[in-house]
């Protein structure tokens, strides 16, 4: 695949487009279920889901470092809306929130795979990066709490 | 504009569209089964009861956020604050003032440890037949203070909290209280306990 800058972003579109029509239908069909919120975590795994998929089907994309966060703040601000996870009053938040960390991410993670891809188990960096930065996350929304 | 940029955008939209009409296609369904699950929750929670009418809350107590009325006794639906965000409960009280079952409805606590809340029978079990008044026994000089009534001596029952999680452990005690407090006419702040036992 030649490269698209853009690519990421439209993975993203897609991870989160499924988490939120299996919650959908699980909100319908199983009212009690205590789902697990869209939070920082939560946003770092999804970001994470995405960029494993781009490294492994379209390796080598250029980073557009202004394109990115507008896109994922449009991305975690409005599907979460649409399928009625967010109302009115709270989508902005998850825009601003969603495009920061989907950002942030992005660039440590990139970082990280790149630095590691040049040693003997360059294979498994991509998940050892995402593992990483899962595990920070949680530490890091734990310190914010 | 390169041709490449149009497509996120384009993914937005269409995801947008699919999980929209995805939204108000199921609403209908989404809220009978809604409905259906919340009067068979309530019919457990308060014994004897099968149907509920909601009744309008006007009192100042910000825990309580609806009250059912039924046969026997109500069901309370209060919101408190836990470690982690909100907790929203339903707890059904006797025409008596006593408790007769609670639930856990939604919560976001810590995987473990307030989390524990939403399924461990023997913590919640403490707050069955309680008539409000409730506090939570703390280790250390609270907790001996409990024992002599020099502190907290306003608190009738002290269950025990559930380890590592005293704060989700209050809050679902708070809770217990606002809908025992509702239903007996202690929520002075309330016009809707006229009623109350």
């Amino acid at each position: 695949m030649k490269n698209n800058k853009y690519f990421l972003n439209t993975l993203l579109v897609g991870v989160l487009f499924a988490v939120m029509a299996v919650f959908m239908v699980l909100r319908a069909v199983q009212p009690p279920a205590v789902l697990p919120p869209l939070n920082i975590p939560n946003m770092v795994l999804v970001s994470l889901v995405a960029l494993l998929l781009e490294h492994y089907l379209a390796p080598g994309n250029d980073r557009c470092y202004i394109c990115i966060p507008v896109l994922a703040a449009l991305i975690f601000g409005l599907l979460p809306l649409m399928a009625g996870f967010a109302c009115q009053h709270t989508f902005w938040k998850f825009g601003l929130v969603g495009g920061v960390v989907f950002t942030v991410t992005t660039f440590l993670f990139t970082s990280m795979t790149d630095r590691l891809l040049s040693g003997p188990k360059a294979s498994a960096a991509p998940f050892a990066s995402a593992a990483g930065l899962y595990l920070a996350a949680q530490c890091f929304a734990g310190i914010i709490l | 504009m390169r041709k490449s940029f149009w497509m996120p955008i384009g993914a937005i939209v269409l995801a947008c569209a699919i999980l929209l009409a995805g939204y108000n296609l199921s609403a209908g369904y989404r809220q009978a089964r809604i409905e259906e699950e919340l009067t068979a929750k309530m019919q457990t929670i308060l014994p004897g009861s099968a149907a509920f009418v909601r009744e309008e809350y006007t009192g100042g107590d910000a825990n309580i956020r609806a009250v059912y009325k039924g046969e026997t006794g109500y069901v309370v639906n209060t919101v408190t604050y836990g470690y982690a965000g909100n907790i929203t409960m339903l707890i059904g009280v006797s025409n008596e003032g006593k408790v007769t079952g609670l639930q856990v409805r939604d919560m976001q606590e810590t995987h473990g440890l307030g989390g524990e809340a939403l399924w461990d029978w023997e913590f919640l079990a403490q707050f069955l037949n309680t008539t409000g008044n409730v506090a939570i026994a703390t280790a250390g000089p609270d907790a001996f203070s409990a024992a002599t009534g020099e502190s907290g001596a306003e608190a009738e029952v002290y269950v025990d909290a559930l380890t590592g999680a005293t704060v989700t452990s209050k809050a679902i005690a708070r809770s217990v209280n606002s809908a025992v407090s509702f239903v007996t006419g202690a929520d002075a702040a309330t016009e809707a306990t006229s009623w109350g036992g």
